[in-house]
């Protein structure tokens, strides 16, 4: 389980990027960090996995501390950012998605074996051979999180990771992780600043200012429009038909697909 | 007014890379419209939008801005470049002054500009970005936020005062709240009499805001018309290899039933409808 107990994180003294924050992921749930630029969502991000160590209060991956071991939580959490470029260190897919295996001493024949199996898994497999940086943005991000989940951590921290992607590739993205992740263990971090792709997400927090603001599931935070506008949120269009919808339908916001709302139309 | 004559464009010919980017497209941008140009990657949108300016030359064709023939021999680009302003993807990447105040004048100071004169034009351009320019004048413009910089770099082109602003992927990278303001800021600038052309392959921007719609794909036009002929007459946004948000869905939906359902462009002004005139 990842827990974070009272966290304060601040880059200037006494000006918060991280407020009394308190949260928990257990293995394999799939939790949304909602938030506009600036709500301290990647500094929350980079407290996961040890990257930055809370000031005050306590971040614990299965029971370690982040100020104990950083490293281990390192290796406990992959995480995946916004910009794939920033993050390739190989000249081809595959080497770059073998490149953190080895630094995990993974044995050669053991680390080919992930390499396929998730380029496979992700439609990437035929872009082995190719440079990373001859790929789409689509394409680079998936190569981004095959390197991350062939490194199998438990935990995942996905930092709007289609942010820079255009609407296709983003819904594109969105889907396949979150298939992925359900079928495996993993318990994850999904970080946004876009609403519609949260939808299905049964646990959202909603932070802004570095604090967070409300926790629950996609009915009850985007029922309040009020407070998603005030702290820089859109509220998807398929959700406002919903509600306006809402008692002719027999769905509840997590199920809601275009085609159940088109319908009822 | 700008206009496009049968252009062609070519990338490395004669090489094995040769590729083919733009396809004898013809097209007119009128003065004060809202004009989206929609396409994947590689539909050879941004090409088109770097023949506006004269940033590349065609292989064959013209282009032709207020009568000017842009690639002629004699034709000074400055002028053209007053005329049309372009604002690159991720403008603000390319940020060098020290100050807001300096970036922005950077392009006015060029053109010969200075003294009272530059100093309204900046602070004209800045209060149209949303700015207050007396605070925002002396700040570095690396320390601001994402949507504050893109901003600035917005700022930075009215400046030279152009009739056409052309911007590639505006709002691309910013969350809600920074393209909210930047859409009404730029539909401000258009109110005012600036014609507005922008790269975007985000359907909602292009539904909300565009008065006509210019589709590429690989390097063709197969769209060129008003933006609810656009999204509800034929099935032009999948053609062109996009995907229709679902408030163009919806309204197709009801289009079936009532042949008059009005043309919305916000998901509140359709929910307005159907709640006073169909439900």
């Amino acid at each position: 389980m990842i827990r974070f107990e009272s966290v304060y994180f601040a880059y200037e003294k006494e000006k918060w990027a991280v407020e009394n924050l308190n949260f928990k992921i257990k293995k394999g749930e799939f939790v949304a960090l909602l938030g506009s630029n600036g709500s301290g969502k990647s500094t929350i991000a980079r407290l996961t996995d040890g990257l930055l160590l809370p000031n005050k209060g306590n971040v614990f991956v299965d029971g370690i501390n982040s100020k104990d071991s950083p490293n281990i939580l390192k290796s406990k959490v992959g995480i995946v950012f916004q910009n794939p470029d920033d993050q390739f260190v190989g000249t081809t897919v595959e080497e770059d998605i073998a490149f953190g295996l080895e630094n995990l001493n993974i044995e050669r024949k053991e680390a080919h074996r992930r390499v396929y199996e998730i380029t496979k898994r992700l439609g990437i497999f035929r872009y082995l051979k190719s440079s990373p940086s001859m790929l789409s943005g689509g394409e680079k991000q998936k190569v981004a999180i095959a390197g991350v989940l062939a490194m199998q951590p438990d935990y995942l921290v996905l930092d709007e990771i289609t942010a820079l992607l255009d609407p296709v590739s983003r819904k594109e993205i969105f889907n396949l992780v979150y298939t992925i992740v359900k079928e495996s263990n993993i318990g994850v971090l999904y970080i946004t600043h876009i609403s519609e792709e949260v939808l299905p997400v049964e646990r959202i927090i909603l932070v802004s200012n570095g604090k967070k603001i409300k926790e629950g599931g996609s009915e009850e935070i985007f029922s309040d429009y009020k407070l998603l506008e005030s702290v820089g949120v859109s509220v998807p269009a398929i959700f406002k038909v919903y509600s306006f919808l809402k008692n002719g339908l027999d769905v509840t916001s997590h199920e809601l697909s275009e085609s159940i709302l088109l319908n009822k139309l | 007014m700008i206009r496009l004559q049968e252009v062609s464009v070519t990338y490395d010919i004669g090489t094995i890379f040769q590729s083919t980017a733009l396809k004898s497209v013809s097209l007119e941008i009128r003065n004060g419209e809202i004009v989206s140009i929609v396409g994947r990657i590689g539909s050879g949108k941004s090409t088109l939008i770097q023949l506006f300016n004269g940033l590349i030359p065609p292989d064959s064709g013209e282009v032709i801005v207020d009568g000017i023939d842009v690639n002629a021999k004699n034709t000074d680009l400055k002028i053209i470049r007053r005329k049309v302003g372009l604002v690159f993807q991720y403008p603000e990447e390319q940020f060098f002054a020290e100050t807001v105040f300096d970036e922005v004048a950077f392009g006015p100071r060029n053109m010969g500009v200075s003294g009272n004169e530059l100093v309204q034009r900046v602070h004209y351009a800045l209060s149209d970005m949303g700015f207050n320019p007396e605070t925002v004048s002396n700040l570095s413009p690396f320390n601001l936020s994402g949507g504050e910089k893109r901003r600035v770099a917005i700022a930075s082109i009215i400046a030279m005062n152009p009739d056409t602003i052309v911007l590639d992927e505006p709002t691309s990278g910013l969350d809600y709240l920074n393209k909210k303001m930047l859409i009404s800021y730029l539909k401000r600038e258009n109110a005012k009499g600036e014609t507005l052309v922008f790269v975007t392959h985000n359907m909602e921007e292009v539904l909300e805001i565009a008065d006509r719609v210019i589709a590429m794909k690989k390097g063709e036009k197969i769209f060129d018309g008003s933006t609810e002929n656009f999204f509800f007459n034929g099935n032009f946004v999948e053609l062109a290899g996009l995907d229709a948000p679902f408030l163009v869905k919806a309204q197709r939906r009801l289009r079936k039933r009532y042949s008059n359902f009005p043309f919305c462009r916000t998901v509140d002004e359709f929910l307005k409808l159907l709640k006073e005139r169909y439900s």
